[in-house]
C-alpha cells in the first residue's frame, strides 16, 4: 500500500515539476521574444528620427518653388507634428504611415515642377530621403519578423497557455501597403 | 522546447543541440569501450563481462563515463588552440591592420559581445570562420586573400556575418561537434591499423576467419566514430541563412554581403583544411555527407527577397530582384528539421551506392537482387550487423563456459569415492555417466530415445539409474 502510495505520489511530482519547468521556459521565451520585439522597434525608431531630421529641409526645397501648394505643405507638416507626438507605438506606426503618404504626395507635387526637379539641393535631399526609406524598410522588416515569431510563439501551445498569465500580448506589424521605392522605379524610365 | 520560429527560436534550437550532442558523445563512448574490451572482459572478469549486463553496468559503465567526460572537456576546452594549430592561424598584433580591427570593434560593440580576438591565415584564398567556446571567448578568423579582396564595406558584412555566428552560439555547437568527433575517432586507430581497400572486401564477401574476426571489432568501435560523424547533421545549413540575414540587420548593407559572398564563391577552398573544419566556414561544402552549407546562389537569392528594398545598385545575379521572390520571403522558415538531414545524409549513401554501379553495368547486375540490396541499404546496416559478430564468435568458442543445464552438476564428493545428489548416495562410475549424458549430444539424445521413452527394459542401460536413482519401467519401482 505504501510502495503504490509513494509511486503515485512521485508520479505526481515528476508531472508537477515538468509543467513548472515548461511553464517556467515558455515565460522566460515570451519574455525575450518581447524584447527583441522592443530592440528591434527601436532601430526603427532611429532611421525614422532621421527621416524626421531631413523632412524640414526637403519641404523648405519645395516652399522656395511652389510657396502656393499649400495643402501638401500643411499636410506634411501636422502628419510630422503627429507623428512627433504620438506616445505608444501603435500610434507611432499609424503616424509614420500616414507620414510615408503625405511624402508620396509631395513628390508627386514636385514632378510637375521642372525647376524643382532642377534644384541640386531637391534632388540631394530625395535621394538621401529615399535612401533613409529603405533603411526604415530594412528596419522594419526585421521588427516585423520578431512580431511573427512572438505572435506564433504566443498562439502555440505552451505559450497560449502561459501567456493568459504574463504581461506580453502580441504586436502589430508594421506595414505601409506599398513600397514608395518600388513606385518610384519606373520614374527613371519616364525622365 | 518550442518550435524554431524564428531567429530566437533558432538559437533555443542551437543549445538544445548542444544538449543533444553531448548526450550522443556519451553514447558513443560506451560504444567505442565496449567494443574494445568486450573480450578481454570476456576472458579476464566474466562476472563483469558482456554476458552479464548488470554486472557491466554496475562497474564499468561508471568509470567510462566519468573518463569519456574528462576527454571531452579537455577536448572542447582545447578547441581553439586545435583549430589554430590545424588550421594555422596567427592573431593580430596590436597595430597591425587597423581597418580591420576597427570594423570588428565596431561590430561587437553593436552585438553586444566582447571583442574577439582577430585572426589572419596567410593564404590567397577567400574564407573567414569564427570559433570559440562562447560570446565572451570567441576568434574572427580571416584570410589573406579575403583582406584583399574586398571593399571596406564587404568587409564589414562578412565580420557581421561571423560575429553573428557567435551571438547565435553556432560557434559552440561546432566546437563540440569537433570535441565529439576528434575523441571518438581517435579509437578507430585508422593511423596504426590503416584500413585498406582489399581488406574491406575481402571483410565483406567472405565472412569468418581470424582477420576478419579482428576487422569486425573494429567495425564494432568505428560505430562510435559514426556516432561521431552523425554530430555533422546537428549543424543545420539554415545556420548561414540566419547568419546572413541578421550581418544585414547589423550593417544596414544588404548590397555589400552580397558583392561579397560574389567574391567569396568559387574562390573559398583553402589548401589542405581538414573536412571537421568546413562547417564553421563562411563558404563550404554544399553537397555529399559531408554539406554544411547552402550554396552561393541560394544565399544571395534568400538575402535578395529578404531585402528587397535596400538593394538599388547591388550587383545583380541570375535571376535578380523580383517581386515574386519578396513574396516568398513571407514564408521564409529556416530549414533546421534534424529528420529531415537524416534522411538527405541516407540518400547520399544510396545514391553513392547506385553510382558505383557505373553506367557500363549490365541488366543483370542492376537488377540482381541481392546485389541490389546490399547496395542500397545504408552501409551502416551493414556493418552493425557484422559488428555483431564477435558476439556470435564468442559464442560459439567458449561453450563450456555457459551452464546449459547447472542442475546436473549438483553432485558432491564423499570421503569413500562415492558422491551425494539429492540426497541420493550414487557411484563414480554413474556420476560420470550421467555427466557426460548431459554434456554430449549423442548420449542426450540416447537418453531420450524411443525405446527410453517407451519404457524399454532396464538392461539396455547397464549400471544406470534414473536421474533421481529412479528407472522408467514397467513395475515403476527402483531396482
Amino acid at each position: 500500500m505504501l510502495a503504490v502510495v509513494s509511486t503515485v505520489l512521485m508520479v505526481l511530482f515528476a508531472v508537477a515539476g515538468l509543467i513548472v519547468f515548461v511553464a517556467i521556459n515558455s515565460h522566460n521565451r515570451l519574455m525575450a521574444l518581447d524584447e527583441r520585439c522592443e530592440t528591434a522597434f527601436s532601430d526603427v525608431d532611429v532611421q525614422l528620427k532621421h527621416r524626421h531630421n531631413i523632412l524640414p529641409g526637403l519641404v523648405e526645397t519645395v516652399r522656395g518653388f511652389a510657396a502656393h501648394e499649400r495643402g501638401i505643405i500643411t499636410e506634411i507638416a501636422q502628419a510630422r507634428a503627429q507623428a512627433l507626438r504620438a506616445t505608444g507605438p501603435e500610434m507611432r506606426l499609424e503616424a509614420e504611415t500616414q507620414l510615408g503618404q503625405s511624402i508620396n504626395s509631395l513628390f508627386s507635387v514636385a514632378e510637375s515642377y521642372p525647376e524643382i526637379k532642377a534644384s541640386a539641393d531637391y534632388r540631394d535631399l530625395r535621394r538621401e530621403l529615399i535612401d533613409s526609406d529603405a533603411k526604415i524598410a530594412g528596419a522594419r522588416r526585421f521588427y516585423n519578423m520578431a512580431c511573427n515569431e512572438l505572435n506564433a510563439t504566443l498562439r502555440q501551445f505552451p505559450g497560449v497557455i502561459v501567456a493568459r498569465f504574463s504581461p506580453v500580448g502580441s504586436r502589430k506589424r508594421y506595414d505601409i501597403g506599398i513600397e514608395r521605392v518600388m513606385m518610384d522605379e519606373p520614374m527613371a524610365f519616364k525622365l | 522546447m518550442g518550435r524554431v520560429n524564428g531567429f530566437f527560436g533558432y538559437i533555443k534550437h542551437n543549445d538544445m543541440m548542444s544538449g543533444l550532442m553531448f548526450l550522443g558523445f556519451l553514447l558513443g563512448a560506451q560504444v567505442v569501450f565496449f567494443g574494445i574490451a568486450m573480450v578481454p572482459l570476456h576472458i579476464f572478469d566474466f562476472a563483469h563481462g558482456p554476458f552479464n549486463p548488470a554486472g557491466y553496468i554496475s562497474r564499468y559503465t561508471p568509470i567510462v563515463l566519468i573518463v569519456s567526460i574528462i576527454l571531452f572537456a579537455f577536448r572542447y576546452f582545447t578547441h581553439v588552440n586545435r583549430v589554430q594549430k590545424q588550421v594555422g592561424f596567427f592573431y593580430l598584433g596590436q597595430n597591425q591592420s587597423r581597418r580591420l580591427s576597427t570594423i570588428v570593434e565596431t561590430l561587437a560593440l553593436t552585438a553586444g559581445i566582447q571583442t574577439p580576438r582577430i585572426g589572419v591565415i596567410d593564404s590567397p584564398a577567400r574564407n573567414a570562420f569564427a570559433c570559440g567556446l562562447g560570446k565572451n571567448d570567441a576568434v574572427i578568423v580571416v584570410t589573406r586573400g579575403l583582406m584583399q579582396a574586398l571593399t571596406p564595406d564587404e568587409l564589414e558584412a562578412v565580420i557581421a556575418h561571423e560575429i553573428t555566428h557567435i551571438v547565435n552560439d553556432d560557434i559552440r555547437l561546432i566546437a563540440l561537434a569537433n570535441a565529439m568527433q576528434s575523441s571518438l575517432e581517435f579509437f578507430e586507430f585508422e593511423d596504426l591499423f590503416p584500413r585498406k581497400p582489399e581488406d574491406v572486401r575481402e571483410f565483406y564477401h567472405k565472412p569468418g576467419g581470424f582477420k576478419n574476426m579482428i576487422a569486425s571489432f573494429r567495425e564494432l568501435i568505428s560505430m562510435g566514430a559514426r556516432i561521431g560523424r552523425m554530430s555533422r547533421l546537428m549543424i543545420s545549413a539554415s545556420r548561414e541563412l540566419i547568419a546572413d540575414a541578421e550581418a544585414v540587420r547589423l550593417t544596414h548593407k544588404p548590397a555589400a554581403l552580397i558583392s561579397a559572398l560574389q567574391k567569396i564563391e568559387n574562390q573559398s577552398t583553402i589548401n589542405g583544411l581538414r573536412t571537421e573544419h568546413h562547417a564553421m566556414m563562411i563558404d563550404g561544402a554544399y553537397e555529399g555527407p559531408n554539406s554544411t552549407h547552402p550554396k552561393i546562389g541560394e544565399r544571395i537569392a534568400a538575402l535578395r527577397s529578404l531585402c528587397g528594398e535596400m538593394l538599388q545598385g547591388a550587383p545583380r545575379s541570375s535571376g535578380g530582384f523580383s517581386h515574386s521572390a519578396f513574396a516568398k520571403f513571407q514564408t521564409f522558415k529556416p530549414q533546421v528539421s534534424l529528420w529531415r538531414r537524416i534522411n538527405n545524409w541516407l540518400d547520399d549513401f544510396d545514391a553513392k551506392a547506385a553510382g558505383k554501379l557505373g553506367p557500363n553495368a549490365s541488366l543483370y547486375d542492376r537488377v540482381d537482387p541481392e546485389r541490389a540490396i546490399a547496395q542500397a541499404s545504408a552501409p551502416w546496416v551493414q556493418k552493425w550487423m557484422i559488428g555483431m559478430l564477435p558476439f556470435v564468435s564468442l559464442i560459439m568458442y567458449q561453450p563450456q563456459k555457459i551452464p546449459f543445464w547447472p542442475d546436473a552438476e549438483v553432485a558432491t564428493k564423499q570421503a569413500d569415492g562415492t558422491y551425494l545428489r539429492y540426497g541420493v548416495v550414487i557411484s563414480k562410475a554413474e556420476n560420470d555417466k550421467m555427466k557426460r549424458d548431459l554434456r554430449t549430444p549423442p548420449a542426450m539424445a540416447s537418453g531420450f530415445s524411443p525405446s527410453r521413452v517407451r519404457n524399454a527394459p532396464a538392461e539396455t542401460l547397464p549400471n544406470v539409474t534414473g536421474l533421481r536413482g529412479q528407472s522408467f519401467s514397467d513395475d515403476g519401482g527402483a531396482q
